[in-house]
């Protein structure tokens, strides 16, 4: 009867130490789950760069049926000229019709009536892991550069680097620097893919311009003419222009790694009359992705990879290169 | 006790492991600080893009590229960090814009971007080398 007692006065709660004990193995469980969360997150968000990659892939093939030929990134002589994206011209095959209808294609993307339109974000060219919306990109220099347009992650090349066939990094026919899949001046149709559209890198990712990254860190933020030229997605700039990759810490171009190193050159300051001497008005963008490990890449069939970083810049040449001969083997 | 006996032991083979893996994975060789310049005549030339091709063997092309004052350091593996020692071949190549509705161009003589042909000839010894500036005008 004695002990009966004394077992009825302790049930009639917890001690501090219990409800310690509970509290930590509740918590021992969120630190558990929470980076499971991110790595959730982080999936989702690589599926939606993915599926947003293919939307463009459908865009590229469903202009190509209409038209006999892909658009090409028009960018004639100077500024005055009207400059039109390839981007613009898939619109309509993108569902977004009414955006390409007040499009106005007789003047420049920045002009200001096409401001209202070209400074708005369009999701399908934005990869959702990429520090978007924050830094709206502008015009090269020797134009004031103001931010006027809404970022983009996705670019293709015009051709690889024929500094890397001195380095010795790719074959000599693979460096060219109009072999790529988007052209400058020409409309290029399927049947100038000689290497195979299941062969041939259509599009890929180069996210965080216009400010500087390299290796994950950001080193430069976008505040003037001194940034990577390219970002906004209704720029011929922000193509790629050629393949060159760097050394393993991004600050030497060209070199042998490609991908996640840098997301491209710095403009710096100059003071050349029709931009950049070495880049022109052209962009001065990198392969970079915020996906853990590499980037996904649009193939010219439609379909779209995952390319690891440690690919081998000759193989990354290969699958640049629309018609280089080269036999693609990863 | 005797756990506090094998501690050192394990200390020290947990620290092994660590030095073995976090080593240099892959053979490097040595490199040695080197500078030089490229002439035009006597004007400095700007943006050209210095390779450094090994004689007689198969390895890494030190690179450079000059800066407004013609001056380039090389690159072997990370910047800046210079070029193995040994007897090497030098091209030169120039890579500018062109129109904007061209691709860039080389607007240095083709044979200058070709080992065999470059005429251009250094060895990089041990220790810091500032060589003698090449001149693209002979």
């Amino acid at each position: 009867m004695f002990r009966l007692k004394s077992i009825s006065r302790r049930r009639k709660g917890f001690t501090l130490i219990e409800l310690l004990v509970v509290i930590a193995i509740i918590a021992i469980l969120i630190g558990l789950l929470l980076p499971a969360v991110q790595k959730v997150r982080e999936a989702a968000a690589r599926t939606q760069c993915i599926n947003n990659l293919k939307q463009l892939g459908l865009g590229f093939h469903g202009y190509h049926d209409q038209n006999g030929s892909l658009p090409s990134n028009i960018r004639p002589s100077t500024t005055s000229t009207v400059r039109v994206r390839w981007l613009t011209f898939i619109l309509p095959q993108i569902e977004q019709d009414n955006l390409y209808r007040n499009i106005n294609q007789t003047v420049n993307w920045s002009d200001p009536l096409n401001t209202p339109f070209t400074g708005s974000r369009l999701k399908v060219i934005e990869c959702p892991s990429a520090p978007n919306g924050q830094i709206l990109d502008g015009a090269p220099p020797p134009e004031a550069w103001t931010p006027i347009v809404a970022n983009g992650d996705y670019s293709g090349f015009y051709g690889v680097d024929p500094q890397l066939v001195t380095l010795g990094l790719v074959p000599a026919n693979s460096g060219r620097v109009d072999n790529g899949a988007i052209s400058k001046s020409v409309k290029l149709n399927f049947g100038s893919f000689t290497d195979g559209l299941s062969n041939t890198l259509q599009l890929t990712e180069s996210a965080g311009r216009p400010s500087q990254y390299r290796n994950g860190k950001i080193v430069l933020t976008a505040n003037g003419n001194n940034r990577v030229n390219g970002g906004g997605w209704a720029r011929p700039a922000s193509e790629l222009n050629l393949l060159k990759g760097a050394s393993a810490d991004g600050l030497t171009i060209p070199g042998p790694n490609a991908i996640n190193v840098t997301n491209g050159e710095a403009l710096g300051t100059y003071t050349a009359p029709n931009g950049h001497p070495v880049y022109g008005v052209d962009g001065t963008g990198q392969i970079y992705g915020f996906h853990t490990g590499g980037v996904n890449a649009l193939i010219g069939d439609g379909s779209v990879r995952f390319l690891r970083q440690t690919i081998d810049i000759r193989a990354l040449a290969a699958l640049v290169t629309r018609n280089g001969g080269e036999v693609n083997i990863e | 006790m005797p756990r506090i006996r094998h501690l050192p032991v394990l200390l020290l083979a947990v620290v092994a492991v660590c030095c073995s893996s976090c080593g240099k994975a892959d053979n490097r060789k040595p490199t040695f600080i080197v500078s030089g310049k490229v002439l035009d005549g006597t004007k400095p030339l700007a943006n050209v893009a210095v390779v450094f091709h090994p004689v007689g063997e198969d390895g890494p092309k030190p690179r450079g590229k000059t800066d407004a004052d013609g001056a380039f350091s090389l690159t072997t593996y990370d910047t800046a960090d210079g070029a193995p020692a040994g007897e090497y071949r030098v091209t030169l190549e120039l890579w500018l814009a062109g129109r904007p509705d061209e691709g860039p161009s080389n607007r240095l003589p083709a044979k200058l971007a070709k080992p065999e042909s470059s005429g251009l000839q250094t060895t990089i010894s041990t220790g810091s080398n500032d060589l003698t500036p090449f001149n693209v005008k002979k």
